[in-house]
């Protein structure tokens, strides 16, 4: 089965690490696409259909404590399973995260086989 | 409250380059001053809290985003171009070393807060090292890889 993979980061150099490392993973994504903020994240969710976002927290424009409260109002998109790639680490905040359907975090910095490892734990690959 | 000395945080840019991008960044001779004037790239990133205001400035030479960006894409460093990519790296650096910051802190537990990253002129730059010259409450850190060498300097208000 080929997924389709969102990575949300307002950090051009962050996406292409990701964007990388997700290719290298054994889940052969059917698409990588890229989006630099929870708004644009939004709106290709809306246009596209996604099984995974890797979302950045600290964005201009939408943060990725919006986006998530944004998507957690959308019944339609209730599926689509996000991992959080930050350096948050509050706590309270990652619960919150959590409460509204945020199933995996890997924080900043992070080593490009754990990015690998997150992507395949979450489609039942072998990374 | 927690503190963050020099010492401490050197050790954690160490881990995080090395974590995030396989390059092993070691303590150099050379002044602050030294690394500045051969640097081409800055960024700041502001910490927030209800105990804490202060912000980090990285500034890293041509080779040293060079070596980072390679690292971090798995690419040569031949391929990469500093005036391109240059920018992009300290403020990931930044937001990277702000978000180790802020853990040092306590952030953790604490509501502290990281602004987006800001990349800098000298001019920036100057007036930022200017305010930890006295050594009140701030420091620099300076470290050299292979290919470069990276400032990072703070000041805790």
């Amino acid at each position: 089965m080929n997924h389709r993979i969102l990575i949300v980061d307002d950090s051009p150099l962050l996406r292409a690490t990701a964007r990388r490392a997700v290719l290298q993973t054994g889940v052969a994504p059917a698409d990588v696409r890229e989006a630099q903020n929870g708004k644009e994240a939004l709106d290709a969710l809306e246009r596209e259909a996604f099984d995974l976002v890797l979302l950045d927290i600290n964005m201009p424009v939408m943060d990725g404590y919006q986006f998530v409260e944004q998507k957690a109002k959308n019944p339609q998109l209730a599926g689509i399973k996000v991992a959080l790639v930050t350096t948050e680490g509050n706590k309270k905040r990652l619960e919150r995260m959590t409460q509204l359907g945020v199933t995996h975090y890997l924080r900043k910095p992070f080593a490009p086989e754990e990015l690998r490892a997150l992507v395949a734990e979450l489609f039942g690959a072998r990374s | 409250m927690p503190t963050v000395t020099a010492a401490d945080f050197r050790i954690l840019v160490a881990r995080a380059l090395e974590r995030m991008a396989f390059v092993v960044a070691e303590p150099t001779g050379e002044s602050a001053g030294e690394v500045l004037a051969r640097s081409r790239h800055h960024a700041a990133i502001e910490i927030t809290g209800d105990d804490h205001r202060a912000w980090l400035l990285v500034s890293a030479t041509a080779g040293f985003v060079t070596e980072v960006a390679a690292g971090m894409m798995g690419m040569d460093p031949d391929e990469i171009d500093a005036d391109e990519h240059g920018d992009a790296t300290v403020a990931e650096l930044a937001n990277v070393l702000g978000g180790e910051f802020v853990m040092a802190l306590g952030g953790d537990l604490a509501p502290v807060r990281l602004s987006l990253p800001q990349c800098l002129d000298d001019a920036a730059v100057d007036a930022r090292l200017d305010e930890i010259a006295d050594g009140e409450r701030g420091w620099t850190v300076v470290l050299a890889a292979d290919a470069g060498s990276l400032l990072v300097a703070s000041r805790l208000h």
